[in-house]
Order: structure tokens, then sequence, then C-alpha cells
């Protein structure tokens, strides 16, 4: 079991770490529809729309990432204060409505993209352009979200049933601040993992 | 279907009860939102979970936010928030309060090239702070200057809460910045007086620096002339957007793509640092998406259930005139500010309101304006806030009631911002009006 989890939590990672790419990607073509546009007097016609689909993708896939590395924020009042186990607890208890968001996210985003995918659906600016794959993207960033999720269920029952982490060594191999190497700021901050952990200092907003 | 009344209840009643359990915001407001969908409608209603989604996922402006992110990550590591800290300090370090002076200038420029709060909080709390600290000044200044200097991104152009309130109410974004160029400098200009005051009247609390210590001109000047890297990003990002030559998005890759360049020449510019800074943009990204994704599909169920016009009936029987609405209004803002963050608040409350706004005959342009100083207060609102965390995450040797006292007085400069902006419309409108001539 614990090496299953270990899995999901390296494909959170992981798919985050891929897909972090994809600013830079759209940074750039962004940036030569300006240059082209303003310098060279030659706009493309697929700059904005495959910029945009590369950034509409990359919210999608990133929200397991984003879970794995515990930067989903929640209005922290009693939470942090309660017992690791009592907060198992509670996760455990709201399993239920992130479930109902994830999976109607996943089951009716596969619908979407299915659909989209059947009438190989194209930008109406640029009919080079296909809109279909960044539709895949709901349902594989739910699906990989929801699998992030289950994970974390299945942790919690595991501490809330027993009082014991399950896995109490190798969680910390993989954890976020350990792998993200963030430098100084962690180091200093790194006592305090608590929901605003260090993995979130200068995260942009 | 259960009467507006009672769905409000639930929606609301229940928000609040989740958000205590600790859930986040995102799954929270979705998942009340997808099971009254399945509930009340019928399960397959729940393609809106998607089609919201999509909606936000193919929106070009939005694009504007990962940008700006990953512009603020890559500057932060091109080590550009020191050097602007410590040009700022050389040339007012002798004025009293000069190190806590010199951490609102660099935050203000800083403000202008950025449209996020986190990377200059940060860097600000790791390079300012500590050299305040070590010179003797008092934590709850320091703290204080280098919070509420952070929180300047948000509402000085470009800022990101700028862009996605525009999109909300169908505004101009080159309108609503320049709106907020004044009150921003306001602002910026509170903050100086204060610590200028508090220096001049508690000199314990803000050592001066003493004369020897002074940088003598020929040092200054070569340090302003290290400044044309900010200069420029300003100029090429601000320029654009006002000039009206590029979108708000665009202006933003090309802010990125400088950020990039700039870490080039001050040869920071590795695989790695590249690598973070890509990581640290999708995780931030993500986290406000998801909040979005989230939010949307709550508050476009609230809206097709009449729950706008629910509120608006509401707040218009209270029989409070125009300015006592638009009171009620900023206090409602305010305290949803103490408790959730800025995308939250906007996609749950702008929508609700806004109907309201338009019908009470408000100029949007400074209604918008106020809705961001008004936010202003939601980052350094104790007990969540997102200045306070940052610097909590710095320095978690510092006990949180030093960093909510740190808060308090530059709270209420901002709420003085607020009123003054409140006011005076002008404040808000001159400018806008100026340029482009409403």
């Amino acid at each position: 079991m614990a090496t299953l989890l270990a899995w999901i939590d390296r494909i959170s990672l992981w798919s985050g770490r891929l897909a972090s790419w994809l600013t830079l990607a759209a940074t750039l073509i962004l940036t030569y529809e300006v240059v082209a546009r303003y310098v060279f007097d030659a706009p493309t016609r697929w700059a904005h729309d495959t910029s945009t689909l590369l950034f509409g993708a990359l919210y999608a896939l990133t929200g397991a990432y984003a879970l794995y590395a515990n930067n989903h924020v929640g209005v922290d009042l009693f939470y942090s204060r309660l017992s690791p186990r009592a907060r198992a607890g509670l996760d455990v208890a709201t399993f239920i409505i992130f479930f109902a968001f994830v999976g109607a996210f996943f089951w009716y985003g596969w619908e979407f993209f299915w659909d989209s995918f059947r009438r190989r659906e194209f930008s109406l600016n640029n009919p080079s352009i296909p809109i279909y794959p960044a539709k895949f993207a709901i349902p594989l960033g739910a699906g990989l979200l929801l699998l992030q999720g289950i994970a974390k269920l299945v942790r919690d029952i595991h501490l809330l049933v027993t009082g014991q982490p399950l896995e109490a060594a190798a969680r910390r191999e993989v954890s976020p601040a350990a792998s993200h190497g963030a430098g100084p700021v962690v180091a200093a901050g790194g006592a305090t993992m608590g929901t605003y952990d260090a993995s979130r200092r200068g995260d942009g907003t | 279907m259960m009467s507006v009344e009672v769905l409000t209840l639930v929606m609301f009643g229940s928000l609040l009860l989740l958000l205590a359990t600790g859930l986040p915001l995102a799954f929270v407001t979705g998942g009340i939102a997808a099971g009254l969908i399945a509930w009340l409608w019928s399960p397959d209603a729940l393609a809106l979970v998607p089609q919201r989604a999509w909606g936000q996922m193919s929106n070009y402006l939005l694009a504007a936010i990962p940008l700006f992110i990953f512009m603020a990550s890559m500057l932060e590591k091109a080590g550009l928030i020191e050097e602007l800290f410590d040009v700022a300090y050389k040339w007012v370090g002798r004025v009293p309060g000069g190190l806590a002076l010199a951490t609102v200038l660099a935050s203000t420029v800083m403000a202008a090239m950025v449209g996020v709060i986190g990377a200059s909080v940060v860097t600000m709390g790791l390079v300012a702070m500590p050299t305040m600290l070590r010179r003797g000044y008092s934590p709850t200044l320091s703290i204080g200057t280098v919070m509420a200097g952070g929180t300047l991104g948000i509402l000085i152009p470009p800022s990101v809460l700028a862009i996605v309130y525009a999109l909300l109410a169908n505004q101009s974004v080159g309108e609503l910045y320049l709106g907020s160029v004044v009150p921003g400098l306001v602002l910026s200009g509170l903050y100086c007086a204060y610590v200028l005051g508090s220096a001049v009247l508690r000199p314990e609390t803000a050592p001066r620096m003493r004369k020897e210590e002074v940088p003598p001109l020929s040092e200054r000047l070569r340090a302003l002339g290290r400044i044309w890297a900010p200069a420029l990003l300003i100029a090429l990002v601000l320029g654009t957007i006002f000039a009206g030559v590029a979108a708000p998005t665009e202006a933003a890759a090309v802010g990125a793509t400088g950020a990039i360049l700039v870490a080039a020449l001050h040869r920071r510019l590795t695989w790695r640092s590249l690598r973070e800074a890509l990581e640290q943009t999708a995780r931030s990204t993500a986290m406000v998406m998801w909040i979005i994704f989230g939010a949307s599909v709550f508050v476009a169920f609230y809206v097709a259930a009449g729950g706008d016009a629910f509120v608006r009936e509401l707040m218009l029987a209270t029989g409070l005139g125009p300015t006592g609405l638009l009171i009620l209004m900023n206090v409602i803002l305010i305290v949803l500010g103490m408790f959730l963050d800025w995308v939250g608040i906007l996609y749950l409350a702008v929508p609700i309101f806004l109907p309201l706004v338009r019908e009470l005959g408000f100029d949007p342009l400074w209604f918008g304006v106020l809705y961001l100083v008004n936010m202003q207060m939601a980052f350094l609102s104790p007990p969540f806030g997102y200045a306070l965390f940052y610097v909590r995450g710095i320095a978690p040797e510092l006990p949180m009631s030093t960093i909510y006292r740190a808060a308090v007085p530059f709270l209420l400069l901002q709420l003085l911002g607020l009123i003054l902006v409140g006011l005076f419309p002008s404040l808000a409108t001159w400018l806008p009006g100026l340029v482009y001539g409403r």
C-alpha cells in the first residue's frame, strides 16, 4: 500500500513539474507574437489561441500537484491547532465534498472532452488549431486530482484508525520541501509546516 | 426546489461550516455547488462544472495570472528586489526611519513591475526585515512595513486583481489600472508618512543611520545607475498597457520574458532557478485557478437560483440610502477579507454585488477602484491574510501576536485610504479622465 501511495505522489509531482513548462512555452509564444506584430508588423494567427489553450491545460493539470504540495488554501481558524489524528478525522469526513466536486469535474469533464473530440472541434479563430487536446486536460487533471485525493484519504483513514501515520519515514523522501529544493526560505521556514507551509513562500498571489 | 431564502441559508451556512473544517476553499465551494446541483436540479446538470471551468481555461485575459506570477518569481530569482532595496536605502538611509522608508519605496517600485504580492513580501522579509531588526528597529515597524509595502503589489498596476475584477465586471482593464495609480501612491505616501512620524516621535523604534555610514554621493549615483532594469521593465509592461498597444496578457508575457533576461544579465539564470520559478508558478496558479473553478460554479448556481436578486432586495430592504449601502458592502468585503482570499471574495461577492452597484448608479470605475483598495486590507487583516502568513513562513520564531500587532497601524492606514477614495472619487477617476477623456 505504501508503495502504491508513493507512486501516486510521484505521479502528482511529476505531472505538475512537466506541466509547469507550459508556462514557459506560452510566455515565449506570446512574446514572439508581440515582437512579430509590433516590430515586424507581421502578426501570427495562432499565438493567442495556442497560448490560451496551453495555459488552460496548465490550470487543470496542476490541481493534483498543488494538493500534493499542500498549496490549496483553506481557512485555518482551528484546523492547525488540532492533533494530527483529529485533522485526519475531519479530512475523512469532508472527503465527500471534495469527491462531489472533483468527481463531477472528472465524469462530466470526460463527456465534455469526448463531445469535442468526436466533432474534432477546432478553434473558431484559426481552423488549424484543435481545441480537444486542451479539453482533455479537464478529465485528465481531475483524474490526477482524484487520485491524489484518494491517496490522502487512505493516509487519513490509517492515521485516524491506528493513530500512526501510514508511512513515517518514506513520506519524508518525497515531501515537497525536500524535493523542490526551494533554497534558503524553506530552510528558514521549514519548521512550520502548517497549512501555510514554507513551500508556499513567494507563491505569487 | 427550495425557496431562495432557504437556499441562501443552506449555501452560506454550509460554506462557513465546511470552511471551519479546514477543507480548501476550492473544494468547499465546488463541492457544495455540485451537491446542490445534483440534488435540486439533476445529476446531468453537473455538466455545468466542466463548462464553467472551460470558460475560465479558454479565457485569454486570465492567462495574465500565471504570467504575472511567473514574472514575479523570476524577478525574485534574479535578485532584483534586493537590488531595489539597496538603492532605495542608499538614498533615504539618513532620513529618520530610513530602512523602513526604503522598504516601502522599493516595494512601491516593485509593485509597478509585478501584479502580485508574494514575491515582494517574501524577498523584503528576507532582506529588509533582518537588516531592520539588526539595526534595532522595533519588530512591529519592521514587519509592518514589509507586509504593507508588499500588498501594494496588487493595487498599483499592473495587478492581477484588477484584471480579474475588470473581467467579471465587464470593464476596461486600462481604466481600472489608471484609476488605481493615484490611490496606490496615496497609500504608499501614507505608509511613508507613518514611518517618518513614528521614527521622529519614537526614535527608539527606528534608530537613525550614523553620519559616517552615509554612502558618498558617487556611490549613490552609481547605485542609481543599476536600476535601469526595473525602469525598463516598468516602461515595457505599463507603457504598453497604458498606450493601449498591448493587452495586459501580452504585456505580462513581455514582462516575464524581460524578467528572464534580467535574471540572465544578473547571472542568476540557471536551469534550476528557471525550473523552480516555473514550479512555483504552477503551484500558485493551480491554487488560484481551482478556487476560481469552484467558486464560479458556486456563484453560477446561486445566481441561477435568483440569489443575486434576493441579496439586492435584502440590501434595499435595509432602508439604507446609497451611501449607507456602499458602506455596508465595504464592511461585508472587509469581513470577508478577514477569512477568505482575494480570488474567493472576487468570485463569490462581486457577481452578487454588481447588479446592486449598477442600480444605485455608482460610477463603475470608482466602485472598482474602491474595491481594489478595500482588498488591500484582505491581505493584512487577521486572522487570515496572505501577507501575515508569508512573514510567518519566513520568520517562524516570531509569535503570531507580534505579526498581528504589526499589521494594525497599516490596516488603519488602508482604511483611511479607503475612506479617502470613498469621499473623493476624483482620486480614482481623475487620471483615467485625463487619459481616456471620460
